[in-house]
């Protein structure tokens, strides 16, 4: 039996469903294609801790550190971050968190993160 | 922008202007913000930005008949350039080049996932491919193989193993890649092994052509931009556990990896790890990873590390090991639990000292994450690059490179340093030993605060580390690329005999030294000192 083979554009896979053409045409689904990007670069520092793990992931650990619970620690469940602050962070970076250049994230895939993480939360 | 050493701007713009031709306005990066997005964002360098390793400008090509054309004008106009495949090998230097003034090749959307062949097992793949792209991928395809990757899962399998990384669970990963694409200094497009022949169905399958292998020579290289790789899978375990040993005297220490080397070399164990528990329970500078008792750190402050019965009295107080070790395996569940088995009725018949019991069960396949995780924790989080020598796996070499490197701290009354240290102990690069290795790679971080001060101190300690475990046949398995020349010169042997050989390829395959000058100690000759 013949194996199993695939031929794929990782690439273009991407960008269609983590909205390159969204923010233009659809801007109703950019945060959906945001939380594609927020799941793809963000939540491996930013999310919540692990079943039977002993920390939370490094993001999180550091806002905990830092906002004392005063703030939520899991980004996403952030209300106030403005979208400037947002765009100024992935590009540049802050303290552990290297700068997201635009061969890894694009600016329209940016724009989606935006969209998603000012998303009102429930 | 930072031009390179004896390039002129005009020539700069003007390739510049070339490669925009090649790939797009969009996608030649040289505005300042764009350019800084390639600094070492975990530079030593950190607080004092002006001696930073800096890219002049980036380019980022799709195909590889881009980076044909990039490699051709960056000879035309003699601009050195610096290929990343996602750039994040941080603590190693990230996607800074060598030579301040390179301009990076960022191959990041050059990301096909190109074949997966899940019957012979193994996978063709573009650099820009990172570890989190390829699990998500083997996931929605139901691919029951499961990536060797590091912690942070950002990376590239490429790049990685190109660098000669290390993955969980299995250790090296350049040992799995078969084959190789690279585009070399003169824009010709090489395949390594049976891709030499006119038909390539072999060259994922055995990695040797006729005559030399070329495979190794792009690894930690700059003789090549590699544009594809292929790689054999690791299947997706059903079980991975281990087997532990632990006793309250170091001499069992020996025991133990006499049984563990004959339960590795006969099959029956993947690989495992030595250390001791106690000492190293003292190393950390986060409070709550140390659990260590403050007696142990005080006996690792001491020039002699403490006497033997200074340790065996204190490991009995605290019921914590001094000497301990691990092995472990993976693969079908039945299989596992019966070599386990095995193993430890070998401990008990050969009456290897210590208690000896089977581990808890790990998933077959581990987490990939983009989380460094506890070192958010430490003393600053501004970033750190790693210190990282291989070691034989016995107790004397496990013992002596401690030694000398706590001696090291003394010397330069570095306390702090001391106390983060610790004691190494565990493995040769997968949890629980599941590693196929023979060796033990330690693995220290140095932390980069935003004291520049405190930031060249540790740069000169990392210096003189270098030269002190390189004296003793501990050299780097990889190095930060602004420690690479110092490193690189420990492999003095007959007047540094590797060093010059890996020139004279340099010097005659890419003759306008075009290609990473300066990667991992090999710069061309114009720019070579002494």
């Amino acid at each position: 039996m013949r194996g199993m083979m695939w031929q794929v554009t990782l690439w273009a896979a991407v960008a269609l469903v983590t909205g390159v053409r969204v923010e233009a045409a659809a801007p109703v689904a950019a945060p959906s294609a945001g939380k594609m990007v927020y799941d793809q670069w963000c939540v491996g520092c930013h999310g919540p801790m692990a079943a039977g793990g002993r920390f939370p992931p490094a993001g999180t650990s550091i806002l905990q550190q830092r906002y004392q619970n005063k703030l939520p620690a899991v980004l996403n469940e952030r209300t106030d971050l403005k979208p400037e602050f947002i765009r100024t962070v992935v590009r540049q970076g802050i303290a552990l968190m290297p700068a997201l250049r635009k061969t890894e994230v694009t600016d329209p895939q940016l724009d989606a993160l935006i969209a998603y993480l000012s998303l009102p939360k429930r | 922008m930072k031009l390179p050493p004896g390039v002129s701007e005009e020539s700069l713009r003007r390739a510049l202007q070339e490669f925009t031709t090649v790939v797009g306005q969009e996608w030649v990066f040289d505005k300042d913000d764009d350019v800084a997005r390639y600094n070492d964002s975990y530079s030593p360098f950190v607080a004092e930005p002006e001696k930073q390793r800096v890219a002049s400008a980036a380019v980022a090509p799709t195909t590889v008949e881009q980076v044909q054309q990039i490699v051709r004008i960056a000879n035309k106009y003699k601009i050195p350039l610096y290929p990343v495949s996602t750039g994040r090998n941080l603590g190693y230097g990230g996607s800074a080049p060598n030579l301040s003034g390179s301009v990076v090749v960022d191959l990041k959307r050059m990301n096909r996932i190109i074949e997966v062949n899940t019957r012979e097992g193994y996978m063709i793949v573009e650099p820009g491919v990172s570890f989190i792209e390829l699990r998500r991928y083997f996931e929605e395809n139901q691919i029951d193989y499961a990536p060797s990757a590091p912690g942070p899962g950002w990376g590239s399998p490429i790049g990685n193993a190109l660098d000669r990384g290390v993955g969980m669970p299995c250790g090296d990963n350049f040992s799995a890649v078969k084959g190789l694409e690279v585009v070399l200094a003169n824009g010709e497009v090489l395949r390594t092994g049976r891709g030499g022949l006119r038909d390539q169905k072999l060259w994922p399958l055995y990695r040797y052509g006729l005559g030399p292998d070329l495979l190794g020579l792009f690894s930690q290289s700059n003789l090549g931009i590699v544009t594809k790789a292929c790689f054999w899978l690791e299947p997706k375990a059903e079980l991975s556990q281990g087997i532990n040993i632990a006793s309250f005297n170091d001499e069992d220490l020996d025991p133990m990896i006499d049984a563990l080397h004959h339960l590795s070399n006969q099959g029956v164990l993947d690989g495992f790890e030595i250390g001791s528990p106690l000492r190293s329970s003292t190393g950390s500078n986060d409070v709550r990873m140390a659990f260590g008792p403050a007696e142990a750190k005080a006996l690792l402050r001491r020039r002699d590390g403490g006497s033997k019965a200074e340790w065996e009295a204190l490991a009995k107080k605290v019921n914590i090991p001094l000497a301990g070790a691990s092995g472990g395996a993976r693969g079908p569940a039945p299989i596992v639990k019966a070599k386990l088995d095995y193993a430890l009725d070998y401990l008990q018949r050969t009456k290897v000292p210590g208690v000896a019991q089977i581990g808890m069960a790990l998933p077959g396949q581990f987490p990939i994450t983009i989380d460094f995780g506890a070192l958010a924790m430490k003393a600053s989080n501004l970033g750190h690059y790693y210190f990282s020598p291989i070691l034989r796996r016995t107790r004397d070499d496990l013992f002596a490179i401690n030694d000398t490197i706590r001696n090291v701290f003394i010397d330069a009354g570095d306390i702090e340093m001391l106390d983060e240290f610790g004691f190494y102990g565990a493995g040769g690069g997968g949890p629980i030993g599941l590693a196929k290795e023979k060796h033990m790679v330690l693995l220290m971080e140095f932390l980069v605060f935003s004291d520049a001060d405190k930031n060249r101190r540790r740069r000169e300690l990392f210096q003189k580390l270098v030269k002190a475990c390189g004296e003793k046949g501990w050299g780097e398995y990889r190095a930060p690329v602004v420690f690479q020349d110092e490193a690189q010169a420990e492999f003095s042997f007959n007047n540094g005999v590797q060093r010059r050989f890996v020139e004279s390829l340099y010097d005659a395959v890419d003759q306008n030294g075009i290609l990473s000058p300066g990667r991992m100690g090999i710069w061309p000759k114009h720019l070579r000192s002494g």
